[in-house]
């Protein structure tokens, strides 16, 4: 019976995360790689663990690409890879690191990999030259980089404090 | 005892006030740089001499729908010459600039499994169409695509 309450629990919470996922990327949307998806991912990674995490970004992924026409090998594989590598590292190599001003500089690493994973995409699919767009991306993975960074070094402490409240007022994932 | 706690809190709160401080520090230089890169990105390129360049228009089959050659002047960007050398040009304004979204009788359909895509001397186009400086003699091919 408790078993069965938890799973209830967690298909709730990842539905209502993945859809504030998905929403705070739409209303955003009018401003050029400004988002809150890294700080989000990187929060439930943090306090929902890596499986959780996992689906939410795959359901994100899923309703982004259906939404924008984008449903392709080209968008949608190097989205989901670029997305998965956050949750993946840090309950593996940076599980320990709790500070935010280490997650943000992190965030800058994820952005990078993140636009790393489309260019393999394009070269492959497009056969695009890589130099040239390195070159025409740098733009927009600055622009990505800096505001992860920036909202993860801003809104993390907060939302991080919050959530770990919530959940264990549930008592479901006390120990995180 | 009391030494010591007295230390350790001081230790304590002068980190968090470090902490404070560099953070603040660190948002700040993550604003001047979101604020330096949307200022580039929303900057267009226009010619910086006069010449010639040609604009076709490709089908899905590989059949040319139009291709004129045309004489531009200094300052003018790609995104004006087509609006003024094609018909039914429609653009449509997105975060990352105009998105070419119908010309010469084609129009991207709404659930895009078809849509126009840019070639600049035979090579895919890695930035947006107002991106494309114009420079002598360039080919700029606007290809309708599939998107599966």
């Amino acid at each position: 019976m408790i078993k069965s309450k938890i799973i209830i629990y967690d298909i709730v919470l990842i539905a209502l995360l993945a859809s504030i996922l998905f929403v705070q990327e739409q209303l955003l949307s009018f401003l050029p790689n400004i988002q809150l998806t890294f700080l989000l991912i990187v929060l439930y990674s943090k306090k929902i663990g890596l499986y959780n995490t996992l689906l939410i970004i795959l359901i994100h992924v899923l309703l982004d690409s259906l939404f924008t026409s984008s449903f392709s090998v080209l968008y949608t594989v190097p989205m989901f890879v670029g997305l998965i590598f956050i949750p993946i590292s840090l309950n593996t190599i940076f599980k320990k690191v709790e500070s935010h001003i280490v997650l943000a500089c992190l965030s800058i690493l994820y952005a990078v990999f993140y636009s790393l994973m489309f260019l393999i995409s394009f070269v492959i699919i497009l056969q695009v030259d890589p130099i040239a767009y390195l070159v025409a991306d740098s733009i927009f993975q600055v622009l990505l980089g800096a505001s992860s960074f920036l909202t993860i070094l801003i809104l993390y402490p907060p939302l991080s404090k919050l959530f770990t409240e919530l959940l264990n007022t549930r008592n479901i994932y006390k120990k995180q | 005892m009391n030494r010591l706690y007295y230390y350790l809190y001081n230790k304590g709160e002068s980190m968090k006030i470090n902490n404070i401080f560099l953070t603040t520090a660190l948002a700040l230089i993550a604003i001047i740089i979101i604020v330096l890169m949307i200022n580039i990105i929303s900057s267009y390129e226009g010619a910086t001499d006069n010449g010639q360049i040609t604009i076709e228009v490709i089908d899905i089959d590989q059949s040319m729908i139009q291709s004129k050659t045309i004489n531009y002047v200094k300052g003018q960007t790609l995104t004006m010459l087509i609006e003024t050398h094609f018909n039914d040009v429609i653009f449509e304004e997105t975060t990352y600039g105009p998105f070419l979204k119908a010309i010469e009788g084609y129009v991207t359909p709404n659930d895009y499994s078809t849509y126009l895509s840019i070639y600049v001397n035979e090579l895919y186009s890695v930035v947006g169409i107002n991106k494309i400086k114009i420079v002598n003699l360039m080919v700029v091919s606007i290809r309708v695509v599939s998107s599966i």
